[in-house]
């Protein structure tokens, strides 16, 4: 269990607090940090609070405050659908009104929901320490990566994104995701286009060289795109699905992806009808989400 | 640190641990309605509160965080005993069952009423995403939630009221089950909540190889640490063979183990326990017990333990109480293992892993199939699954002057009694088990599975000891259900007439023979008796192997003979050209029909035919196939991957076990007229304890309100053989029903005297008046009198039930099912279960039974699997990677209708209802796939990657 309860005054003394006290970790909702009966046996440094939680566009792009949960994502009347249907992936409500942005994307773990379309999107993060990082970048960092405060991510209305994401249930963890952003041009070609993907490797990642195979080019038919991705997938088998069959799901999951993308006009519907995606209920829970920015902004 | 924050709109303030859990630190404080299904992951939503107006999990929060919170729990809703809108709501729509969850959905309606007071239905599943319930099935949830949004504007509204049985006051009616309004209240009503201040924590260790012999244990060092009272391993507990099988004495299932075994036969068996003044110093002294094994080859399936030349899991010498051991089989012991004990023969060859067996049949199945003009043989394989109580196993045990009491969460309160007190060494009167509210049993707390070593324990010790088991020894160490590997031969003529079946079935029961013969056997005779076939035979193998205990487990044997059956039956037919309906038509058992196969089915002893009486699976089918527009092709979606496809069976199960099993019951008269009934069930959630006091009440001429239900209390109550192979209703309602009539038969006898007139011409009318030619006198007015020194003395009525009538609920279950043929993904779009329980005595109480036993179903059939590596260790024993179905995964079209027939001994012509549910989804969901993508899927679960590779895709 934890041993050391820390409750800094400001990021300042937070960040002194993760330095100065050996293997100490930043908590904030805890969803992770604290599952199995009170987690690690380490020092804590209590965040929530200090770090901002706010959900501001202007124009296409987003800033979000590290400390937004997931339910924050999908109240907001500023979050994108397909950000929206992401935030759903983590389909108990339970969790999503603890689990942070920030503590869900340092994680990095591979059925992050959200990671692996901020991967797509090019999401920046801002440190606690100053500066700014490439997501990926950051998230390589280890589990002692440095604080972050903001997350920069731009939705621009001249590119397509999608999200879809598999599970053995509604409830579980995403056995495969993927995440798409590029451009259709008038001619049919697919420019721009970064592909990450959840649930194959060890943490979510881009698939630049997925993306290689169709950039530049039109889209290929269904079959025929699923067949050119399946081999290179290279998934990794585990509990929930061997390598072969996470290789077809990932596969299935990108040209589904295109797809959504291309019939939502940008924004992801999700799949719906099968892979369990939280993008189908998306909709259905916009009147939810509608009544508590109501009430939040009275 | 110091804390201070609101809790239920009272500041409350005090010095928390920097690692203790907002749980831990409430519970402490008196709030105990947060429950722990998931030992702190935060994946069962059991703990949930309102957090600064969010619903969130309580285990996976520190208190610390709490500092200047506003936290609403439950008891903030039950203040001064009152109901809030939501409590009333999901009382009124029967959603109540063991009620271990009903907290957490308390709060998480009012969240979500809240937030959006007309809720729709997919904000109804939002709001209960976090929160696991294994009993409910999640369907009356949706109405509560429902119910409660529109009393928010119209107070008065009551759901439309239904009727069963127009000439009867209370049966057939819905009304609050007895313990309902108590546990939407979120009060202490569990084991955990009569944990004394002082309590000793018992900590078991458990094996972490499948098979071995324990070379050395030393438990010195342990022993030594501080705060350890005891500690019990193989070198010190009784030298007694017993089986944990919670089943009438003498059982079917072999003594095979002692307390603790010089050997380990699979990964979580046991190996020592822990006595120790805390949990965390139990825990901390059992890691210095130093171990040594000589590790042997563990046999992880039934091909491996079935081979010849196996090694053997028990080696023990074989000895038999009554008769003796079949020809050719081996009994002499190695002089290492602990010696194996049958009460009776099982055709058991223990030293080649074979627990038990049997062979039977009719006719002349060899010629049935020569006389065939179609024959098929096929493979049906079940792997394990979990029962996933969401209260795991957990007693507490603790002695009063020279008695032992078990305050437990048990099926079986006197079966608990017998095998502990032969354990401790006392004499039963000395031993008092009190079946507290039982937090979902399923079937698994239809074993001796904690009780044991805690009673044995706080005899020895004097302490008093709290025991339960986390979620992992839950699926380790706990029961499963057994895996089966079930072969069918099936033989017909062309018109579909069935002229041979064989079933050829092998058992995987795990390290231990608890269940071993009863569960297989249970297969065959709840599947077989459905169709009607001159020619039957079938032989049953049950092995032991080193993966996880098997046991019982809602539906016993029947889910796996159904799914092999019934999918064969269905494979015929399209062998046939034939529609599967069709098939089921030809063959299936009616009104009237002789069944012959029960000759070879006695469960133990000389079966008997029997002649059916009315029969409503004709009425079901028919309902059904209007329902699903059987004669017409299903429609197919538009999206060429997807495909549509629809299946039906036909099911059955009993009601107890009659010539076996007895129940018992004592109804007590007070002086203002209200009754005390005390009743031998065990109710788990089920409603028990409403069936028996319904029973009580219509037949006394009183209000439900009028009777009190005490039960499952072995000082307190009368003998029952507990609550399993469907008994509940049938044997333990009959039992109240007896003993009510009893009581009024003695209230007739002073009342006659009272009144001077002849016992004959008296009618005992509602409400509790006695009225003869004459006079009048009401039941108040005789138990007073009962108090009095020139009365008539006690007013008791006292009934055992016992029959020699088997009354068998049977069902048609139909689905429709969407596969995607790209990805393997599967929808059950459509789940209509009709069931003839009989009179369904408390109808939603009835149904959410049904849902609940239906959903379970649908997640055994769809993705539940223990999953094994190679050295037997479970990969999955928690709710993050074995899932159990969430709301999400309830069916868009599910419904449950009762087309009832009434039986003529059950209580007011009820049958058992509830585990009869569990045995159509699998064929029905096969069936179904087949039809839509001509695959078929014989192995559960039916995982998309299966789907796959049956579609030769992968």
């Amino acid at each position: 269990m934890v041993k050391k309860f820390l409750r800094p005054r400001d990021v300042a003394e937070a960040l002194s607090m993760l330095s100065s006290e050996p293997g100490a970790m930043a908590l904030a909702g805890g969803t992770e940090l604290l599952a199995r009966g009170g987690g690690p046996d380490c020092a804590v440094v209590s965040i929530a609070g200090l770090l901002p939680a706010h959900i501001k566009k202007s124009g296409a792009r987003l800033e979000i405050g590290a400390n937004a949960t997931f339910q924050d994502l999908v109240d907001s009347r500023e979050t994108p659908d397909v950000l929206r249907a992401a935030a759903l992936g983590m389909v108990n409500r339970n969790i999503r009104n603890r689990a942070t942005l920030g503590g869900n994307l340092a994680q990095a773990r591979p059925s992050s929901s959200l990671a692996p379309l901020f991967l797509a999107a090019e999401a920046e993060v801002e440190l606690a320490r100053g500066g700014r990082l490439g997501l990926e970048s950051w998230m390589s960092g280890g589990p002692r990566k440095e604080l972050a405060t903001l997350f920069h991510v731009s939705f621009d209305p001249e590119s397509l994104y999608a999200y879809e994401r598999w599970s053995r249930s509604a409830c579980d963890l995403a056995i495969v995701s993927a995440a798409l952003r590029f451009v259709r041009q008038s001619d049919g070609l697919v420019r721009g286009l970064r592909i990450a993907l959840g649930g194959a490797a060890a943490m979510p990642e881009l698939r630049p060289d997925l993306a290689a195979l169709i950039e530049g080019k039109p889209l290929p038919p269904r079959d025929e795109l699923e067949a050119a991705l399946g081999p290179r997938i290279g998934a990794r088998g585990d509990l929930r699905g061997s390598a072969a069959f996470k290789n077809r799901e990932a596969a299935i999951l990108i040209a589904a992806a295109f797809a959504s993308a291309m019939e939502g006009g940008g924004q992801s519907r999700g799949r719906g009808e099968a892979s369990h995606s939280a993008a189908a209920k998306s909709a259905a829970l916009a009147d939810c989400s509608r009544g508590r920015g109501e009430r939040s902004r009275a | 640190m110091k804390l201070s924050f609101i809790l239920n709109g009272k500041p409350i303030s005090g010095e928390c641990l920097d690692g203790e859990t907002l749980k831990e630190f409430l519970r402490a404080r008196g709030i105990f309605s947060l429950r722990d299904g998931c030992d702190g992951q935060g994946s069962c939503g059991l703990c949930a509160l309102i957090f600064n107006r969010r619903l969130v999990n309580s285990c996976i929060m520190l208190a610390a965080q709490a500092e200047g919170a506003e936290i609403l729990t439950v008891e903030h809703f039950s203040k001064d005993r009152e109901l809030s809108i939501v409590q009333r709501a999901l009382i009124d729509t029967g959603s109540v069952q063991c009620g271990y969850c009903i907290p957490a959905v308390v709060l998480a309606i009012h969240d979500l009423l809240a937030r959006s007071p007309r809720p729709s239905e997919a904000q109804i599943g939002d709001a209960l995403s976090g929160t696991l319930c294994r009993c409910t099935g999640y369907k009356q949830f949706y109405e509560a939630a429902m119910l409660a949004s529109r009393r928010i504007a119209d107070p008065g509204h009551s759901p439309a009221p239904v009727d069963f049985k127009p000439d009867s006051r209370l049966i057939g009616k819905n009304a609050s089950k007895q313990d309902a309004a108590w546990l939407a209240r979120g009060e202490k009503a569990f084991v955990e909540d009569r944990v004394e201040p002082g309590a000793c924590h018992l900590y078991l260790l458990t094996s972490p190889v499948a098979h071995a012999w324990i070379q050395s244990i030393d438990t010195q060092a342990a022993l030594a640490m501080p705060g350890v009272e005891a500690i019990v391993t193989h070198e010190n507990c009784p030298e007694i063979s017993y089986t944990t099988a919670g089943q009438g004495f003498p059982e079917p299932s072999p003594y095979d183990q002692r307390m603790f075994t010089k050997k380990v036969r699979c990964v979580g068996d046991r190996v020592a326990a822990v006595l120790a003044r805390s949990y965390e110093e139990a825990e901390a002294a059992a890691r210095l017990i130093k171990v040594e094994y000589e590790i042997l080859r563990p046999l992880l399936s039934i091909s491996e333990a079935k081979a010849a030349g196996a090694v053997p899991i028990h080696s023990g010498e074989v000895s038999y109480v009554a008769g003796g051991p079949p020809e050719g089989s081996s009994t002499k012991g190695d002089g290492r293992d602990d010696p194996i004990i049958y009460q009776f023969p099982l055709h058991a060859d223990p030293h080649r892993n074979l627990a038990a067996s049997a062979a039977a049949g009719i006719g002349d199945v060899e010629a049935g199939f020569e006389a065939s003009d179609v024959v098929i043989e096929r493979s049906y394989s079940c792997g394990r699954v979990q029962c996933t109580p969401l209260e795991p196993h957990v007693v507490y045990a603790k002695t009063e002057g020279d008695r032992l009491v078990l305050h437990a969460s048990t099926q079986v309160p006197w079966h608990v009694r017998r095998i502990v007190a032969r354990l401790a060494g006392l004499p039963q009167n000395r031993v008092r088990v009190i079946k507290e509210r039982v937090g979902g049993g399923f079937g698994s707390k239809q074993d001796i599975v904690v009780e044991d070593i805690a009673g044995y324990l706080a005899w020895k010790t004097g302490k008093p000891v709290y025991f339960r088991y986390d979620r992992e020894k839950e699926f380790c160490s706990s029961r499963t259900r057994h895996a089966m590997e079930i072969s069918v031969k099936l033989g017909a003529s062309r018109d579909g007439k069935l002229r041979a079946i064989r079933m050829r079935l092998d058992a995987d029961t795990g390290p231990y023979g608890q269940h071993c013969l009863t569960v297989p056997m249970n297969a065959i005779s709840k599947s077989l008796p459905l169709l009607l076939c001159d020619n039957a035979a079938f032989e049953v193998k049950s092995y032991y192997t080193n993966l996880s205990p098997a046991g019982a487990y809602q539906g016993y044997g029947a889910p796996k003979g159904s799914f092999a059956l019934q999918t064969a039956l269905a494979e015929l037919a399209e062998k046939l050209g034939m529609d599967q309906l069709e098939m089921i038509e030809r063959n299936r058992v009616r009104s009237g029909s002789r069944i012959e196969i029960l000759r070879s089915l006695g469960e133990g002893r000389e079966g008997q035919a029997v002649t059916l009486g009315e029969c409503g699976l004709g009425d079901m089918i028919a309902s059904g196939k209007k329902a699903f527009d059987w004669e017409r092709p299903l429609a197919q979606p538009a999206d060429p991957d997807l495909r549509r496809g629809r299946g039906a069976v036909i099911i059955q199960q009993g009601s107890g076990l009659p010539g076996l099993d007895a129940a018992s019951a004592e109804a007590r008269l007070f002086a203002d007229g209200t009754l005390l009934l005390l009743s031998g069930g065990a109710d788990l959630g089920t409603g028990l304890d409403t069936v028996s006091a319904k029973a009580a009440a219509e037949t006394l001429g009183l209000d439900l309100e009028d009777v009190v239900v005490v039960s499952g209390d072995t000082d307190a109550t009368p003998f029952d053989k507990g609550a399993y192979a469907s008994s509940g209703t049938f044997f333990s309602g009959n039992a109240a029903l007896l003993a009510a009539r009893d009581l009024k038969e003695k209230v007739f006898t002073a009342a006659a005297a009272l009144l001077g007139e002849p016992r004959g011409e008296l009618r005992l009318e509602y409400h509790g008046v006695v009225r003869g030619g004459k006079g009048s006198v009401t039941l108040a007015q005789l138990a007073h009198l009962a108090t009095q020194g020139t009365g008539h003395g006690e007013l008791v009525g006292m009934a055992t039930f016992k029959t020699e009538h088997s009354a068998f609920p049977y069902g048609a279950h139909f689905v429709e099912v969407e596969v995607n043929r790209r990805s393997g993904a599967l929808r059950v779009t459509r789940y209509h279960a009709y069931q003839d329980c009989g009179t369904p005595i408390n109808p939603d109480l009835a149904k959410g039974q049904v849902y609940g036993a239906l959903l379970k179903s649908i997640g055994h059939s769809l993705y539940e699997r223990m999953i094994y590596d190679e050295h037997g260790r479970c990969l999955n024993p928690n709710f993050l990677d074995y899932k159990i179905p969430s709301v999400f995964e309830m069916p868009e079209d599910f419904q449950v209708e009762f087309l009832p027939v009434a039986d003529e001994v059950g209580p007011y012509g009820a049958k058992s209802v509830s585990e009869i549910s569990v045995n159509g989804a699998a064929p029905a969901i096969a069936i179904a796939i087949h039809d839509a993508v001509g695959a078929w899927i014989r192995e559960w679960p039916f995982t998309p990657e299966r789907l796959l590779k049956a579609m030769g895709k992968l």
